[in-house]
């Protein structure tokens, strides 16, 4: 997860176009709109952004997860799959076997079989997520043996007490219930559940919010390792820019179901461009140094059914121009940045001569 | 309790009991609003002496013996008017444990609250009513503590109909959309008609901030209230709790695992390790000055731009397996992990000894026998020795 140690690879999961809406009509919430976003082999792309402005909603289409009234309105999810898995559950570095498949015209059947071994995700509701007259035990016994036909007992007590201390939980906490955890034990026991069948992409939504630093860096260090070992990629969204600066390679930032900015996840936190991002970073109160005045973004979050004409932020934003009022701003490549797009007409050559800063 | 029997001990005699900490008004540097806390210290609002909580543990049973999870170890607290109490610590430290205590959702096992000066009883009659009123909670899961049910409108109305004196029901009405613009829920109109599958991780924690705002409590147990919410609106809801603290002299307590917002945000900072508290003092003393080994472990691990270190790379290392509160280490609860530890902190638990590095009046203390005045005479004997941590 080291930006520096990582040698990202091909595509994995390619999101074109995807569109979601809660509802429909007048009064649909519009909480995915038009989102492309690349997951490449081995790579950790973090997803933040404004509260609300659908990071949970496309994490849940991705895995064909959305409960009604969500519906998937466009777009396509490509899964780049690999070959086969050998029976340790080492993944060849082969070549994509006969294309890439769109999750979202897989059957039931594909689709069970996609989630868990391919796919796993942690909910932003993890906390809520663990059953609570069962121990944890026999939750991840269930997983397992849901995919894994034959295990034994004792070798599910025995992954299980492994999966744990992954992620710092003592194993003997393996029979407890999940009113007995703290908050933070309970986010780790979803982790360790996740990471249960060895997938090949793992959705991480606010997976730390409730653990203290240092294990939030035990955690992290020990999913490093894991997808150094096994090489799987991670969609992590969070709300941590900073932590996404030791995490992630790239950092998409949404606004409105919009992404708005992507760049390494550096240069994200360095130079932000999109002035939304710039006032994130504004916001941001730093641990250590001199006390600074911390800025914040004025005004109130979007209506998702009735967004603004042109780009969204513009009735925020302070940069804000004629054209931003008028034209959706799509994401573009500025000059001189070729890892960077942004979605804003600042600095846009292609916009009329009313452009200035 | 008084400012005076606050004061840290200065004997190295092992007190049985450490004495409750608390922290006179540090006002921290910088920033305007925060050094407008009130300045004449008055009693606390709301406090817990001596606060145990236990739980029959269910994995230790070995032995045969019937082991309790000491969750929480006399723990002193006090909650003052106008002032923000930050919680920071070890995850499965109690936190959570000891909101739900003051919350009085739990009993204390041993030790006693104290609401303005006076115990709390454990009746559960119309005094206790009067306290819930009076003491307000939001929970760690925005996803279970909200009713599945209820639009976001009845959540709010419910205790503004209940505690405050609003008639109408257009007046009610009124409140609740005027609480849920302070939380940035907007339009306002549109989210009081939500259920809360139809709202976002951090639209859920701003509804639970919003109920608790509505009663108009004295007292805001707030635990992670804002853990899932983006900067930008993070700031504005901790900047309107603290607007609360410091005009209507509300009392916060404000667990969290952003350290740096407690430094801006708080105007104490008390830190938990394994079911007890090792070190508290003014904001900006314990997170830029940390003295008890735990903290500063902790506030070196913080994701932090400007000091950037890869996470597999050196401040990754593993710590060893976390406490087990069936049996915690004797002495010192952090000495198998400390890579100070001396004989003496594995034997007697340290008492607050005063920071060093902070004036005294400021009332820093931690939990350390690193900070015990007169170790080097007593100890001259004992190096430090290297334990737990590889
Ligand atoms: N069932 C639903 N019906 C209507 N609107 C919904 C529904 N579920 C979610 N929404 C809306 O869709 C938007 C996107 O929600 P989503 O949970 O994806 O946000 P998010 O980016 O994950 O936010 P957070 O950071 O707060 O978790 C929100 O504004 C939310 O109110
Ligand atoms: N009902 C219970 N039975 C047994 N043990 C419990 C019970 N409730 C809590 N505990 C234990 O008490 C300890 C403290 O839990 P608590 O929830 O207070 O921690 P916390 O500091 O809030 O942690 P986090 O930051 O992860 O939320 C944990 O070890 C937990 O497992
Ligand atoms: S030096 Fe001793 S008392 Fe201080 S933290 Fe380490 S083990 Fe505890
Ligand atoms: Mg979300
Ligand atoms: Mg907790």
């Amino acid at each position: 997860m080291s930006p520096v140690a990582s040698a990202v690879g091909a595509p994995l999961l390619e999101i074109r176009g995807l569109t979601v809406d809660y509802g429909e009509g007048p009064g649909a919430v519009h909480a995915v709109d038009n989102v492309d976003l690349v997951l490449h082999r081995s790579e950790t792309l973090g997803l933040a952004g404004e509260s609300g402005s659908g990071k949970s909603t496309l994490a849940h289409a991705v895995t064909r997860l959305l409960r009604p009234p969500g519906t998937i309105t466009g777009g396509q999810v490509l899964y780049h799959r690999r070959e086969g898995k050998d029976a340790a559950g080492h993944v060849s570095d082969g070549p994509a076997r006969s294309g890439p498949v769109n999750v979202l015209d897989m059957t039931r059947p594909e689709l069970r079989a996609f989630r868990w071994e391919e796919i796993a995700i942690v909910f932003q509701s993890a906390m809520n997520a663990l059953n609570p007259v069962h121990t944890v035990l026999a939750q991840i016994a269930d997983t397992l043996k849901a995919h894994r036909p034959g295990i034994t007992r004792a070798e599910c007590r025995e992954r299980a007490a492994h999966l744990l201390t992954t992620v710092g939980v003592p194993a003997a906490r393996m029979s407890a219930y999940a009113h007995e955890l703290s908050g933070g034990m309970r986010q780790r026991v979803m982790i360790a559940m996740a990471l249960a069948l060895d997938p090949e992409i793992l959705v991480l939504d606010e997976p730390t919010t409730a653990l203290d630093v240092v294990v939030q860096r035990e955690v992290l260090a020990e999913l490093v390792r894991l997808r150094e070992e096994f090489g799987f990629s991670v969609l992590f969204i969070t709300h941590d820019l900073s932590l996404l600066l030791e995490v992630a390679d790239r950092v998409a930032i949404m606004y409105a179901g919009r992404v708005i900015e992507s760049a390494p996840a550096e240069e994200v936190y360095r130079d932000p461009v999109h002035p939304y991002t710039r006032g994130l970073v504004a916001s941001f109160p730093p641990l250590r140094g001199p006390r600074r005045e911390l800025a914040g973004i004025g005004g109130s979050p979007p209506d998702l059914r009735a967004l603004p004409p042109g780009c969204a932020f513009s009735p925020r934003c302070r940069h804000a121009f004629d054209r931003c009022t008028r034209d959706l701003p799509l994401l573009r490549r500025p000059a001189g940045a070729p890892e960077r797009l942004v979605a804003c007409h600042l600095d846009d050559p292609n916009g009329s001569a009313d452009d200035e800063r | 309790m008084t400012n005076d029997d606050t004061a840290p001990v200065r004997a190295a005699e092992p007190a049985k009991e450490p004495p409750p900490a608390t922290v006179p008004a540090p006002g921290g540097p910088a920033e305007a609003s925060a050094a407008e806390a009130p300045a004449e210290e008055a009693a606390p609002l709301l406090e817990a002496r001596g606060v145990s909580r236990h739980y029959p543990a269910r994995h230790s049973g070995r032995l045969g013996r019937r082991a309790v999870v000491h969750a929480v170890d006399d723990v002193s607290l006090a909650l003052h008017r106008g002032r923000i109490t930050a919680v920071v610590g070890e995850s499965g430290s109690g936190k959570s444990t000891i909101a739900r205590v003051l919350a009085r959702l739990e009993p204390p096992t041993k030790g006693e609250l104290l609401l303005d000066g006076r115990p709390v009883g454990r009746a559960r009659g119309s005094a206790f009513r009067r306290y819930l009123g009076q003491v307000q909670m939001i929970f760690q899961d925005p996803f279970a503590s909200l009713n599945p049910f209820h639009t976001v409108e009845h959540h709010l109305a419910r205790p503004l109909r209940l505690h405050g004196s609003y008639g109408g029901k257009a007046e009610v009405h009124a409140e609740v959309l005027r609480l849920l613009e302070r939380v940035s829920l907007t339009p306002a109109e549109q989210f009081a008609r939500k259920r809360p599958h139809e709202l976002s991780g951090g639209q859920r924690q701003r509804v639970s901030i919003a109920r608790a705002l509505a009663v108009r409590p004295e007292v805001l147990l707030a635990d992670e209230p804002v853990s899932m919410l983006d900067v930008s609106i993070r700031l504005g809801v901790l900047n309107l709790l603290r607007a609360l603290g410091h005009e209507d002299g509300l009392a916060l307590l404000y667990i969290t695992h952003d350290i740096a917002s407690a430094r801006y945000f708080a105007d104490s900072v008390q830190v938990m390790y394994a079911g007890r508290l090792v070190e508290g003092g003014p904001a900006e003393a314990v997170t830029q000055t940390p003295a008890h080994p735990y903290t500063q472990l902790l506030i070196d691990s913080a994701p932090d731009p400007d000091r950037r270190a890869a996470v597999t790379g050196e401040r990754a290392e593993r710590l060893g397996e976390a406490p087990d509160l069936a049996a915690p280490p004797s002495g010192c609860r952090f000495h198998p992990r400390c890579p100070l530890a001396m004989p003496v902190c594995r034997e007697t638990a340290p008492p607050h000894f005063p920071a060093p590095g902070s004036p005294p009046e400021d009332g820093h203390w931690a939990a350390c026998w690193l900070h015990a005045p007169d170790r080097q005479d007593r100890h001259d004997d004992q190096q430090p020795m290297t334990t737990g941590r590889r």
